[in-house]
């Protein structure tokens, strides 16, 4: 098996519409390299949840002056947040994954969140 | 009558719930496992503490979407009396049933200690039989309990009388000594629009007998039960 790494650079969306890169599960051949070969792409999907600027981080606070007290001075602040790492063979669409992101991943109230489309291609023979 | 105790995988406060309603008021009560999808025959739902889901992605974000909670949502709109504790007031805020949300204590600290209430309004089915101002003896026990809404939610509150229970001192005053959370304006517990759905850090259901410290949590099941009764609820 041959696995064939596509990096695409990341497509930020937030919180509307950009292009989405058109990854649909879709199979092809890579005739230049001489043998047929199917490919599957996978779509990555990294979605970030950060606290709200206007809400208080109690957590970052706390990992702020930590890093103050092993010598990181300069540190002005720290916000901690989340990374969600989603992989699909069919991508949802658009509408979709917004709506799970502002229904589930993330509370709008007190979160921001955006997403970053990524893929792979996984070939084989 | 028969009151819900909503069981979600973590909830951990489901039994003295349970036993607040059946041993401490003679009340019917039943559990109420959360793949279930209905809620007929109950007449009023809690949601316990605990930590359903693990506290996974935040506190009641996923036990929102379990089954039972369409019922729940459907049941709260039309007027059925709905309480969350402690979790079950995350769980309640994440389903949109009430405002605002509840964020990490500003201590960074799990707190577990009795606190003092005032009762903001008796206009909720759960403080009905308590005078508005009456302090409240109960403790709470979390670590995600501080109560934040945005400025134009909390003046809806305030204007509404959606505040439900402050935080005091033993004289009834709102002070930052006795915030044990860092809620905005000492928040408590609120209720919706409609007054039917209140939500609620501290645990009434761990004070409802002399031998838990306290036994005014009791007031607030009995204020429910005589809502219930005197809606007809036999």
């Amino acid at each position: 098996m041959l696995v064939a790494r596509l990096e695409p650079r990341p497509t930020e969306l937030h919180p509307t519409n950009a292009a989405l890169p058109r990854f649909d599960r879709t199979t092809f051949h890579l005739s230049n390299l001489g043998c047929p070969l199917m490919v599957c792409v996978l779509m990555k999907v990294h979605v970030i949840v950060m606290p709200k600027q206007s809400v208080l981080d109690p957590q970052g606070v706390a990992v702020r002056n930590a890093l103050k007290d092993v010598g990181l001075e300069t540190v002005e602040s720290v916000r901690v947040g989340k990374f969600l790492e989603l992989e699909f063979k069919t991508p949802p669409g658009e509408m979709k994954l917004e709506e799970i992101c502002r229904d589930l991943l993330s509370n709008p109230v007190i979160e921001d969140y955006r997403i970053q489309y990524h893929s792979t291609a996984e070939a084989s023979e | 009558m028969k009151i819900a105790v909503v069981q979600f995988p973590g909830s951990n406060c489901d039994q003295d719930c349970l036993r607040a309603l059946t041993d401490g008021l003679s009340v019917p009560a039943e559990y109420l496992w959360h793949k279930k999808t209905s809620i007929s025959g109950f007449d009023a739902v809690v949601l316990p503490g605990g930590f359903s889901y693990g506290d996974y992605l935040r506190c009641g974000a996923i036990a929102r979407f379990s089954p039972i909670m369409r019922a729940v949502v459907r049941a709260a709109k039309e007027g059925m009396p709905v309480i969350g504790i402690c979790n079950g007031f995350q769980i309640l805020c994440e389903a949109g049933l009430l405002p605002g949300a509840l964020i990490r204590n500003q201590s960074l600290r799990f707190v577990c200690e009795l606190v003092w209430l005032r009762v903001e309004t008796d206009e909720t089915p759960f403080t009905a039989r308590l005078g508005r101002g009456s302090l409240l003896r109960m403790p709470v026990a979390h670590g995600e309990g501080s109560y934040l809404a945005d400025e134009a939610t909390l003046a809806t509150l305030r204007s509404n009388g959606q505040i439900v229970f402050r935080y005091v001192d033993e004289s009834g005053r709102v002070t930052q000594e006795s915030n044990p959370n860092g809620s905005m304006l000492n928040i408590a517990g609120i209720c919706n629009e409609a007054r039917n759905v209140v939500g609620m850090m501290p645990h009434p259901d761990r004070a409802w007998d002399r031998r838990l410290g306290s036994e005014d949590g009791k007031l607030l099941f009995e204020s429910l039960v005589g809502t219930l009764e005197s809606a007809g609820a036999g």
